[in-house]
């Protein structure tokens, strides 16, 4: 097997590697690794992409450019690093961020577990009755688009408030 | 319990145990959380992130997560141990490298790791052997749920848990898998296989996590985002995922065995004799020829060997184990003879053991 890159010396390194999403596989000689050298390795940061991402939305780029007044980040300093430097920054750059985050997560709202919040038995019945309509709507919804998972996730969550407000009436 | 027994002491998700451990070599979950009010690490003074270590700390120690296990600040960690630490997946390169103040807790399993002042205040993990990852969510939530009765979160009801990078918003959850996957390399499927994987939605990486190469066969998959769906719709997504590898991963074994047993035999025996007899060998090779000898293992053509045993070596062959193990540093050449005699000393016991 000759290498991949010069073509003449017997390839003795074979390596994949991940790049940008593709896997690549080579087969080079030992000579043209060594020139390659960290090249071969250097690895692909989410930074880079997000600053990426950024700078290539005009939105962004007619901004002037915003401070947070809680950590003194700048928006531009942002960019570079891809690192927010509070948890207030996320107001101060609300904007800008929220197309950073529909292009990274293709969502801009959270779903997921909320903080600190209270287990359901601590709920009052009318509360509980309230969630349970809020519950039924959303897997009406869920099953109209086809999010199967999620629905079946809901109709868990549905029998459990309803066994719990059959026990509480007990 | 101290730095010593970390490199003594079996790793939980070393085990080699849990569902499907002959493909998925572990689960992992972490959750990135940070306080309220206070700017993050990076961003953060030196003394506000000495204060929040101390703080994070006064709440681990109302926990009983942390029971005989280890709560230290990285600075009095001596840099061997450091290294150990890195190698054995516990803690980031970021935790070593940055120049901030940072700590550590480790629970006595070592199934359960909290970073404190890495890239967030607090970065907790959850690690298990086998394809686990639900248990992973069961532990994890349960000490955020203990956490956030003591420590104020910064969170906001549309974003969810906030984070020093956008990319971790929301869920502030990783939940990753990590698979070996001989049959399908040899097979040469991986590629379309792993490009599936992207498609859906979904991160790979090597062995090493963000940027690193793919070494031994290894891959660790892992989900993207974080905001627009709960952990368990993330954690659902990934299993779908993961069971369909796995079932590939045994028909490309399977065809292999039908197809080519005795050239599959051969490079097994192969790697198996060289392991045991090599007196100079390289970090790379070893890597490769345990891939070999796993998957030999896990077909059935080498009986008597310890998985976990096996699964170890891929962490100890490397150079601050090695080192550690010598209790003297080693140049890069006689990294290789130690490593070499280090393999054959296990492999012996193991077939001692058995006899």
């Amino acid at each position: 097997m000759v290498c991949d890159i010069c073509g003449k010396k017997e390839a003795t390194v074979h390596y994949t590697e991940i790049v940008h999403n593709q896997m690549i596989k080579m087969d080079i000689c030992e000579d043209c690794a060594h020139a390659k050298g960290v090249g071969i390795q250097s690895p692909f940061s989410i930074s880079d992409l997000l600053s990426g991402l950024a700078e290539l939305d005009s939105e962004v780029s007619a901004y002037a450019d915003p401070v947070c007044s809680c950590c003194g980040l700048s928006f531009k300093e942002f960019r570079k690093r891809g690192r927010l430097g509070c948890s207030e920054c996320y107001e101060t750059f609300k904007a800008p961020l929220e197309s950073l985050l529909q292009t990274i997560h293709k969502n801009t709202r959270h779903k997921g577990k909320k903080f600190r919040e209270q287990p359901d038995k601590n709920i009052s019945d009318t509360d509980m009755k309230t969630k349970l309509k809020e519950l039924k709507n959303e897997l009406k919804q869920a099953i109209e688009k086809e999010e199967y998972e999620y629905a079946a996730d809901l109709r868990d969550r549905i029998k459990d408030i309803e066994n719990a407000l059959k026990t509480g009436k007990k | 319990m101290d730095f010593n027994k970390i490199s003594a002491t079996q790793a939980e998700w070393l085990l080699g145990k849990g569902p499907n451990s002959d493909i998925v070599m572990s689960s992992r979950i972490r959750l990135a959380r940070n306080l309220k009010g206070v700017p993050f690490p990076q961003q953060n003074s030196p003394a506000n992130n000495e204060k929040v270590i101390d703080v994070v700390f006064d709440a681990l120690k109302k926990t009983k997560f942390f029971k005989n296990g280890i709560i230290a600040r990285m600075q009095d960690i001596p840099d061997i141990d450091k290294q150990i630490l890195f190698e054995t997946h516990l803690i980031s390169k970021e935790l070593i490298t940055h120049n901030h103040a940072s700590a550590i807790a480790i629970s006595a399993a070592q199934d359960l790791v909290i970073m404190v002042n890495e890239e967030d205040h607090l970065r907790i993990q959850v690690l298990k052997s086998g394809f686990n990852i639900d248990a992973c969510w069961e532990l994890i939530n349960k000490v955020d749920s203990a956490l956030e009765k003591v420590l104020d979160f910064a969170y906001s009801p549309s974003l969810g848990y906030l984070t020093a990078c956008p990319t971790n918003v929301g869920t502030g959850m990783r939940a990753s898998v990590m698979l070996h996957l001989p049959g399908l390399m040899l097979m040469e499927l991986i590629n379309k296989v792993m490009q599936a994987v992207i498609k859906l939605g979904l991160a790979v990486r090597g062995f090493y996590g963000e940027g690193s190469e793919v070494l031994g066969n290894l891959f660790q998959i892992s989900n993207q985002t974080t905001l627009g769906k709960s952990e368990k719709e993330i954690i659902a997504n990934i299993s779908k995922v993961i069971d369909l590898m796995i079932e590939h991963e045994r028909n490309a074994r399977a065809m292999l065995n039908n197809k080519s047993a005795e050239k599959i035999k051969d490079t097994v025996g192969r790697s198996y004799g060289i392991l045991c007899n090599a007196h100079i060998i390289s970090s790379k090779e070893t890597i490769s020829l345990l891939s070999a000898l796993r998957m030999g293992m896990d077909m059935g053509y080498i009986t008597g060997l310890d998985t976990s045993a096996i699964n170890e070596l891929f962490i100890q062959i490397q150079p601050a184990h090695l080192q550690k193990i010598s209790g003297e540093l080693l140049d890069p050449g006689m990294r290789d003879v130690r490593r070499a005699q280090l393999i054959r000393e296990r492999l012996r016991q193991n077939n001692d053991k058995q006899s």
